[in-house]
């Protein structure tokens, strides 16, 4: 009982920090834009933080930290439309992901890269929605070279992140331990 | 766990997006013909055609002004944050666009030639 309490805590405060920390890098992002000269194309920073939620601890908790994320830079300096352009790929990007996490055929770097290339394609797709002109995936060329790369450098980051932060009775190192016998 | 090595999926993932972007990018250079107007529309909805001849402004929906020189069409006085559709180079053949993509303008130019549809 004791033990569940304390898990479902910790699940709770780690959904909050993930979060925060999602929101921090939105932000940093919206502060200091680096412009490719195209709408959409961006570093994608907080991608680090979902990919990261999603290796660690599943779909849920990615889906969770994806949608603060999305509300969050939409209330506070979003315009409507740059809300459904974020949650449009914020959708796409994170299905597929998830999908690609199961095949186990992908490190962090294919699958982040992935969903850069995903979120800028639910977004050129919103887009041509939205202002009913076929001719906007002229825009995709560049969406996608940027979302590739971008993508596979927060993907490294990620893998960084999670291969290092991984302590010794988390995860699957426990059973490794418990063979060694550490 | 997918820690930091790099798969073999990985590779195939990052050189299918390169190798994606690299070929309708070349779908998108097919020189098509020079147009004679520019549609724009803001939101979905056509609010003006402006021949392409004519050197004239135009303002959009307080969002933004379409300015026609020399039959190329272009974008000033954005209200927007980025500005990007400012920095856009001048647009003049057929299908061409320029996005304003928090206002909802979308600027293309008119005419025949090959104008592919996703």
């Amino acid at each position: 009982m004791f033990c569940e309490v304390r898990a479902v805590s910790r699940r709770v405060a780690e959904a909050g920090v993930i979060s925060a920390l999602c929101f921090v890098l939105s932000y940093i992002e919206f502060l200091l834009p680096i412009s490719f000269g195209l709408p959409g194309i961006k570093l994608g920073l907080a991608n680090i933080c979902i990919v990261y939620a999603l290796l660690r601890r599943g779909t849920g908790m990615a889906a969770f930290v994806s949608a603060v994320r999305v509300l969050l830079s939409w209330l506070m300096f979003g315009s409507f439309m740059s809300f459904i352009y974020s949650a449009a790929g914020a959708a796409l990007s994170l299905a597929v992901m998830s999908l690609m996490k199961r095949s186990r055929h992908f490190s962090a770097v294919g699958i982040s890269s992935a969903g850069g290339f995903m979120h800028n394609t639910a977004q050129v797709a919103a887009a041509i929605t939205l202002t009913g002109t076929p001719s906007v995936w002229r825009y995709l060329p560049p969406l996608w070279l940027a979302g590739t790369l971008f993508g596979a450098l927060n993907g490294l980051l990620a893998g960084e992140i999670i291969r290092r932060s991984v302590r010794p009775h988390e995860d699957e190192r426990r059973t490794e331990n418990d063979k060694t016998g550490t | 766990m997918s820690g930091s090595i790099i798969k073999k999926g990985d590779i195939a993932v990052i050189s299918a997006g390169i190798l994606l972007s690299a070929l309708l990018f070349a779908a998108s250079i097919i020189p098509t013909k020079s147009g004679s107007a520019v549609e724009i529309s803001l939101g979905g909805e056509a609010v003006e055609v402006l021949p392409l001849d004519e050197d004239r402004t135009f303002e959009v929906g307080g969002a933004l002004t379409v300015v026609i020189k020399n039959g190329e069409a272009s974008v000033s006085g954005a209200v927007c944050r980025g500005k990007l559709c400012e920095k856009h180079r001048p647009i003049s053949r057929a299908g061409e666009v320029i996005v304003c993509a928090p206002g909802g303008v979308v600027i293309r130019v008119l005419g025949e030639g090959p104008d592919f549809v996703l």
